[in-house]
């Protein structure tokens, strides 16, 4: 099309053609509708009784909106406190990985000792593994510590993904040294240099990390299954997934505690987008 | 006072199998204005790095006013560097950048006085303080060097470290700046290295020039004495523009030299008889006139740069030969010309490059 484009005109034009407009809408829309139908699907059921759940032909909107679904949620279930236990435990392990990463990075970045290359290597080798196939020696060495069934348990083993650490070091890597090397001379120390000099520079890529971690936390499900027992301490995946009892599924109930729990993550992404933007726009403009 | 500012003694910085700087010997004195000039990679900015301890010398002694620095941190060796690229700190303003090194110190602490007053003063000696609530983003390239100088200066170090801080500009800024830059050493009379590999630079700056090539020095001087005596083959062909024409010839004994069919008289001694020499011609030093030392030929190029005019010679030689002038108005391409030279001007050098 763009070849159509050009010979009509006889001239080189990146304008679009009408076609392609066309095409390049509706695959947008496609996916969007694709991407939009189970959320609505999700609260049109969470405002509908057991009743009108199954009722044919389905009702995408019901006459009448039941808001029993939340109320049974925030009453009769822990729910309030598995948000609480998510977010807690959220922040703690974002707050520690962005501290510990962000060290870890700048040393890998900018600082010369012994073995870096090996440290590097050994890290690249732990992103590799999948998580799943840590799940059981992990389990096991949790155990062994006694810390099964604490926030311990959810805190400490997410510390350990080393996957932040390179996305940082990339950042850090682009700084140019003779900022260091300015900062060593004006007589900052290297915590002063990491503190004062290297995070405020890398303030977007700290935001995308922490959003990522976040993230990876509030929807984590495989291990909390494993590592918690206690409701009270539970997080909201598993505690939403236990909603489901062995005889009966309640969707109603399900579906509200699943759409107040994407509101939090939802509101978090729109306030912090920005940073994301700036970052996809600044290694485009990069080249 | 100690007899120098800073002495490197026997310095080497070697990485791996590459020489960086080799047995550097070389003292500065105070309130001087030294330029280290070479080509890329010949180890003028690894000399820098030594000095503020970015780098680690392989061998070697470093001292600074008389007190050995090698074991010390950059911070404790009392010396201030301005970066190429300036290393401004993007997310801090002007004022928070000069104000850096003194907050990173504690010197509001130690000495109970205020910083402001310290960032206002170096400011105001560089012409800058009415940019001082702005970010380095908002600042050109010149005001940029402004601010990397006065961050340098608001410490008052011993010793200044300067590598490349003209490059980045344009060369009317860079003009300008090199005139402040040498009024700002002589208020502030302290012991100023200068790296470049601008030869302009180097001759309009420096009290002393340090000609480096691989790592060692070629030629310590001032800049008349580099300019017009010398040391050898590199340093003659490095400094001076248009580059130094150099002819094979054979020493007739005395100071006597044959180019071709050519015998030049010069002020030094060219050897024994039949002895291979490198004659050298500086273009600038040619008189467009038939006298002692006259070199014939055909004008083969012609180019007017504005204040002068460079002139390409056919002689019959190897080679073409270049001569300045200020005034081609009556030498065209293809025109017979005759340039001579006075003895003094003939350098002649051995078969290894060194001056005879």
């Amino acid at each position: 099309m763009w070849r159509l484009a050009r010979r009509k005109r006889n001239a080189v034009s990146l304008k679009p053609t009408l076609p392609m407009v066309t095409v390049s809408y509706g695959v947008l829309m496609f996916a969007a509708i694709i991407s939009i139908v189970p959320f609505l699907y999700i609260l049109s059921t969470s405002v509908k009784d057991t009743n009108s759940l199954f009722s044919y032909p389905p009702e995408w909107i019901p006459d009448v909106l039941y808001w029993g679904n939340y109320a049974k949620l925030l009453q009769e279930t822990s729910f309030l406190n598995w948000t609480l236990n998510t977010f807690m435990i959220g922040l703690a392990v974002t707050v520690l990985k962005l501290v510990i990463d962000a060290m870890a990075a700048y040393s890998l970045a900018k600082l010369q000792f012994a073995g870096k290359k090996t440290v590097s290597a050994v890290l690249l080798l732990a992103v590799a593994i999948p998580v799943a196939a840590l799940v059981i020696p992990l389990f096991f060495l949790v155990r062994s510590m006694g810390l099964l069934n604490t926030y311990w348990a959810l805190i400490l083993p997410a510390l350990a993904n080393p996957l932040g650490i390179f996305l940082l070091r990339s950042f850090i890597v682009s700084l140019p040294d003779d900022l260091i090397h300015s900062a060593r001379l004006d007589g900052a120390g290297e915590l002063k240099i990491f503190a004062q000099i290297i995070l405020p520079l890398i303030r977007s890529g700290l935001v995308v990390h922490a959003i990522f971690t976040f993230m990876l936390q509030y929807t984590n499900f495989l291990w909390p299954l494993v590592a918690i027992q206690s409701e009270s301490r539970q997080v909201l995946t598993v505690g939403i997934s236990s909603l489901k009892s062995n005889f009966v599924v309640d969707w109603g109930l399900i579906s509200a505690a699943s759409l107040l729990a994407t509101i939090p993550i939802t509101l978090l992404f729109i306030a912090l987008q920005r940073f994301f933007l700036a970052q996809s726009l600044s290694s485009a403009l990069k080249g | 006072m100690a007899s120098a500012a800073v002495e490197y003694r026997s310095v080497s910085k070697i990485y791996g199998d590459f020489v960086a700087v080799h047995n550097l010997d070389l003292p500065i004195r105070h309130r001087e204005f030294l330029v280290l000039l070479g080509p890329s990679g010949c180890g003028k900015s690894t000399i820098l790095k030594l000095l503020a301890g970015i780098e680690d010398p392989t061998s070697g002694e470093i001292f600074v006013n008389g007190n050995l620095v090698n074991y010390l941190l950059p911070r404790d060796r009392n010396v201030a560097m301005v970066f190429q690229n300036y290393a401004l700190y993007p997310h801090m303003t002007v004022a928070e950048n000069i104000a850096y090194p003194l907050k990173a110190r504690r010197w509001a602490t130690r000495n109970r006085t205020n910083v402001g007053d310290k960032v206002l003063q170096a400011a105001k000696l560089v012409e800058i303080s009415d940019q001082l609530g702005k970010r380095p983003e908002a600042l050109s390239g010149g005001q940029r060097q402004r601010v990397a100088l006065a961050r340098a200066l608001v410490r008052d170090p011993e010793v200044f470290a300067m590598d490349e801080p003209l490059s980045n500009l344009d060369a009317q800024l860079r003009d300008s700046m090199r005139q402040q830059l040498i009024a700002l050493h002589r208020r502030v009379g302290k012991a100023t290295i200068y790296v470049t590999h601008d030869q302009h630079e180097a001759m309009t700056m420096a009290d002393r020039v340090v000609v480096l090539k691989d790592g060692i020095i070629q030629q310590v001087g001032t800049p008349f004495e580099v300019y017009n005596e010398p040391i050898n083959t590199f340093v003659a062909g490095f400094v001076g523009h248009p580059k130094m024409n150099f002819v094979p010839g054979i020493s007739l004994g005395g100071k006597s030299v044959r180019v071709g069919k050519l015998d030049l008289q010069s002020n030094c001694r060219t050897g024994p008889e039949g002895k291979p020499l490198m004659v050298g011609l500086r273009p600038t030093d040619a008189k467009f006139e038939a006298s002692l030392n006259c070199i014939r030929g055909t004008v083969a190029a012609s180019e007017f740069t504005g204040a002068d005019t460079i002139v390409t010679l056919s002689t019959g030689l190897p080679e073409d030969l270049r001569f300045r002038l200020i005034d081609a108005s009556s030498c065209h391409p293809g025109q017979a010309a005759a340039f001579s030279y006075a003895a003094e001007h003939v350098h002649i050098f051995d078969q290894n490059g060194n001056r005879t």
